[in-house]
Order: structure tokens, then C-alpha cells, then sequence
């Protein structure tokens, strides 16, 4: 793993930091999902899979967005609504620098009363130790 | 709408909502537009363009000659075995199969059922995925008794 850019807050205090905080059940656990698409052999797309990668169960602080007015419209024969949403999870876990990218999804899991939900990453922002990532949540969770 | 479409929309949906389309576009059978909840694909129709209302000298209606959308909405996430554009000419081959020549229709007949043209295929987002439309045009002709 290429640390030379981050020090031991980055690599230790952080990843610490939020895994106390899910101890005490106070983040949400995500997991990043990435697509991966080949050919129908006529054309068309398929999605082959969209696996989990590690880590998985990243502690992540999920917060609605406070910049950014959620919508709701007609789209696709349907209303749709749409929830903006900041992510933020360390950039350093399970001694691991986390992969994520734009074209990811996010989802986390079932907590306490709340089902588990599926967020739609549209932009990610590395902080230096921790990432933040704007997210959409559907109305279809 | 005349009460000759509404009938024929009741006889389309009894035509479309069986397990042979269902069980390909697993979010239901939709006039017009689907529920917020629902998840594609699916299948949506609409009467697309109607056309004139025939009368006899008389001024009776003799029959109604309309063209009905059929359209199937598949999405990236539709499925993990086929392309959401494969997926979509499955559908519809299955709703042309089950709707058949002809609609029962109560107090009236249908006189033609025909798929007469398909409509363009056109794309668009929602949120971060692609939504494929796919579909084509139904001709009812239709006489009350």
C-alpha cells in the first residue's frame, strides 16, 4: 500500500476514531459495490456483477445533505424522488486505503429501525483522511 | 376517452397482466405511468393517438380506430443474465403473443389488432443509471353492438 502521503493520524487515529463511534452505534456500516458491464454479444450491456469490496462494513457517517435541495419529477414513466445525501468514512480502514470511485454505489446495511439503503454516489471528494461522498437516495431504497 | 377505449384499456390490461409478460416485467402491467414504488421493468400503455370516431349517416357510431402504445421500461439493474435492451424485446414479444388478434370487449367487437409499427427506441437517466424504452403501436379497431 502506497502511504508515503498519509501519517499516522491518517493511518491510525482516524480509522480509530470512527470505529469507536460504531461501537457506540452512533455511524452507519457501508459497503461499496462496483459494476462491472460485458457485452450481450449483440450490442447491449450486461451487469455481471456488483460485488462487495473489501473492506466491507466501513463505519460512515450518513447526514443529509445541507447544500443541495433534494427533487421529486417524472422520470421514466414514474415519479421519482430524489435525497441528497453527504457520506463521510475514513480514507484508511482495515489497514487498507479504500477504493472508491464516482461510479460506485454505497450501501448500508439495515440499522436498528431503519431498512438498508442504497446510495447512489455521484461525486467523492478525497479530504487528505477521510473521504466525502455526495450521494442520491431513491425513493426505491 | 370514450367509453369504447375504456374498454378496450380493461381488455388490454386483462391481455398484458398474465404470468408470460409478468414474469419478465417483473414491475407489473401500468396504464399511463407506474406506482413511485415500482421497480423496472415493466410495462406501460397508453392510448397513444386517437383517431376518428366513424359515424353512419344516421349519425351512429359505427366504430372507434385507434393506435395504443405498448412500451417496455428496463433498466441497467433489470436483470444480471440479459441486457436491459434484450430484456425489452422479450417483453414485448411476450405482450404481442398475449394479446393476440383480437379483445373481448363487453357490448362491443374489435374489427382489428394489429401491431402496426414499432415506436424509436430512445434512453434516458434516472439518477445514475440508463432507462431503456422499447415498444410499439397497436391498432384497435373497435364497433359497439
Amino acid at each position: 500500500m502506497n502511504r508515503h502521503f498519509l501519517d499516522h493520524y491518517g493511518e491510525r487515529e482516524v480509522p480509530r476514531f470512527f470505529e469507536n463511534l460504531m461501537v457506540r452505534g452512533a455511524t452507519d456500516q457501508i459497503t461499496i459495490y462496483r459494476e462491472q458491464t460485458e457485452s450481450d454479444g449483440a450490442g447491449g450491456m450486461i451487469k455481471t456483477a456488483t460485488a462487495g469490496l473489501a473492506p466491507q462494513s466501513i463505519p460512515c457517517l450518513i447526514r443529509g445533505d445541507n447544500v443541495k435541495d433534494g427533487s421529486k419529477y417524472m422520470a421514466a414513466d414514474q415519479m421519482t424522488s430524489i435525497a441528497p445525501y453527504m457520506l463521510t468514512f475514513p480514507l484508511v480502514y482495515c489497514d487498507k486505503i479504500i477504493d472508491v470511485r464516482p461510479s460506485d454505489r454505497l450501501k448500508a446495511a439495515a440499522r436498528e429501525d431503519l431498512p438498508a439503503r442504497t446510495f447512489r454516489v455521484v461525486s467523492i471528494k478525497n479530504m487528505g483522511v477521510r473521504y466525502e461522498a455526495y450521494c442520491e437516495l431513491e425513493n426505491a431504497l | 376517452m370514450s367509453d369504447l377505449s375504456q374498454k378496450i384499456r380493461t381488455a388490454l390490461f386483462v391481455k398484458l397482466a398474465v404470468s408470460n409478460v409478468t414474469s419478465l416485467a417483473t414491475g407489473g402491467v401500468h396504464y399511463r405511468v407506474a406506482p413511485a414504488n415500482t421497480n423496472r421493468p415493466f410495462l406501460v400503455f397508453d392510448r397513444q393517438s386517437p383517431g376518428l370516431v366513424n359515424y353512419n349517416f344516421g349519425f351512429t357510431r359505427t366504430h372507434e380506430d385507434d393506435l395504443w402504445q405498448i412500451r417496455a421500461v428496463t433498466d441497467e439493474d433489470s436483470s444480471v443474465a440479459k441486457s436491459p435492451q434484450s430484456l425489452g424485446e422479450e417483453i414485448l414479444n411476450a405482450a404481442i403473443t398475449a394479446i393476440g388478434l383480437n379483445l373481448t370487449l363487453p357490448d362491443a367487437v374489435t374489427w382489428a389488432v394489429l401491431r402496426v409499427r414499432d415506436i424509436p427506441n430512445y434512453t434516458e437517466k434516472v439518477s445514475d443509471r440508463i432507462v431503456f424504452h422499447q415498444g410499439f403501436l397497436l391498432r384497435v379497431v373497435a364497433a359497439p353492438v
